[in-house]
């Protein structure tokens, strides 16, 4: 496989399941801030094994290198017992929570997007709205909101980062508004 | 032992603002991919930073109508375009700064031609068989009008002079794209294939919302609807095979076959046994090559092929 097709792979079905991921992974270890690097060792081991096959069923997949990385890492710790490590009946309900074939409706997408928005910081914020929203260029933005380039591309960049973990890490809330 | 993920990720998403820049350069093109290559944990976070990123286009439908950068000499700039169009066809620049007057120039295509444009911003546009559009630049929007065919759009983007294409009471603005637009009179069809673009009725009058679109997504309007679909890479690939002077069939009924061969030449295809339409026909064909389809109808669909006059009627 091309990395290109490997991309594309990743970004339909793998990005989906990232939700049910997290979950499953903050579930099973007691110290949930190493939830973020599990996650990305899931993903480089998921498309290592995938530059060299795609793999037929994704979700199962996924979810057996996540469930053997924790497993490695509670063995490792030697602090968590194994049985911790999430039964799979709990595993295959987390992952059944967003699937990577749900349609999104456009309009649940954009509630995704704002809700996404709302979580930045006020001045990252400004600068992600003037670039997304009015598509406003780098010295467009700098220049309103009276600061640097750089600072513009830092805010921009932060606001990526923040935005990636709300739009696939969090889990959706089910239909209901806060 | 490797750079902790937080560090991967911000890194990721700095290479991702920068490449939206217009300041990109082949060299930092080099240390990009450098820093992709140095392990797939790079690459892996890059992914899902851009394609979050991507997935954030569609903010754009927040912009609310009311900012539209002058709806009003908008449309009436499109008129004065029409007033314009017979006076300055015989102009033989065009495009050649933002700031000049505005200024239109008619390109066309025939039956079976196909042609590429490279406008002076760096934009190309590939006209298809039988295409007619005008390019016109005025107060530093970029518009062109799709009048009739088909077209190919490269677009070098530029966030404060907006490429807009118009056909069919709808345009498409470019968020910085590649993106085809067939308009076949009664049904007009934008497909993205890269980048993003919004998709907007040129009035209000419908209540229609504009539409982000993103690679693979397709819009299809017509007087009274508008759909949305997704194609994958190939079937786009194989929708412009025509850029390569190639008809793509994959499982095509033999009436789509038949008109598409017809948007290339002058000798018309006709099915004489209407049963026959739904037939499925596969292959890849030069556009010009009627004679290879008619070869394979009848020796592979063991149909009958007889000419007559500027038709060629295949029958059973």
């Amino acid at each position: 496989m091309t990395a290109s097709e490997v991309q594309a792979w990743f970004v339909r079905e793998v990005l989906p399941l990232e939700a049910a991921l997290m979950q499953f992974l903050r579930r099973s270890r007691r110290n949930t801030s190493d939830a973020d690097d599990l996650r990305h060792d899931v993903y480089v081991r998921v498309c290592e094994a995938a530059l060299k096959e795609i793999p037929a069923a994704t979700k199962p997949f996924v979810f057996s290198i996540a469930r053997n990385l924790v497993i490695d890492r509670a063995r490792h710790d030697q602090v968590v017992p194994i049985e911790a490590v999430a039964d799979l009946e709990d595993l295959s309900v987390a992952a059944d929570v967003p699937g990577p074939d749900r349609s999104v409706a456009a309009r649940e997408e954009l509630r995704t997007l704002q809700s996404a928005l709302d979580r930045l910081p006020p001045r990252c914020r400004e600068a992600v709205v003037m670039r997304k929203i009015d598509g406003l260029s780098r010295k467009e933005i700098a220049a309103r909101m009276g600061i640097a380039e750089i600072t513009v591309r830092r805010h921009i960049s932060d606001g990526m980062a923040i935005i990636a973990d709300a739009v696939y890490g969090e889990t959706p809330n089910t239909g209901k508004t806060p | 032992m490797s750079a902790p993920v937080q560090e991967i990720v911000a890194q990721a998403a700095q290479w991702r603002e920068r490449r939206d820049g217009n300041d990109w350069s082949e060299t930092d093109q080099a240390a990009f991919d450098a820093w992709l290559n140095q392990s797939l944990g790079h690459r892996v976070e890059y992914w899902r930073i851009d394609a979050a990123w991507s997935r954030a286009d569609r903010l754009v439908a927040l912009k609310s109508p009311g900012v539209k950068r002058s709806p009003g000499t908008f449309r009436a700039s499109a008129l004065k375009g029409i007033a314009a169009l017979i006076g300055t066809v015989a102009i033989g620049l065009a495009w050649t700064g933002y700031f000049d007057a505005p200024r239109e120039k008619i390109y066309s295509t025939p039956v079976g031609g196909r042609e590429i444009l490279t406008l002076a911003d760096g934009s190309q546009i590939e006209l298809n068989t039988d295409t007619t559009l005008r390019t016109r630049v005025d107060d530093g929007q970029r518009t062109v009008f799709l009048d009739k065919g088909e077209a190919f759009f490269k677009v070098k983007h530029d966030a404060a002079h907006p490429f807009v294409v118009t056909a069919a009471g709808h345009r498409v603005v470019d968020l910085g794209t590649k993106f085809v637009i067939r308009n076949s009179g009664d049904r007009l069809e934008v497909s993205l294939i890269e980048g993003s673009a919004r998709f907007e009725p040129l009035s209000d009058k419908n209540n229609q919302q504009p539409i982000v679109l993103t690679p693979g997504e397709v819009v299809i309007a017509t007087a009274d609807t508008i759909t949305q679909k997704k194609k994958t890479e190939q079937m786009l690939a194989d929708e412009t095979g025509w850029r390569r002077g190639i008809i793509v069939l994959h499982r095509t009924t033999l009436a789509e076959a038949v008109a598409e061969f017809n948007r290339y030449n002058v000798r018309k295809l006709v099915i004489a046994t209407p049963s026959l339409e739904r037939t499925r026909v596969g292959g890849t064909f030069p556009v010009e090559d009627v004679e290879a389809f008619t070869r394979v109808a009848k020796q592979v669909l063991g149909l009958e092929v007889q000419e007559k006059g500027d038709e060629i009627l295949i029958s059973r």
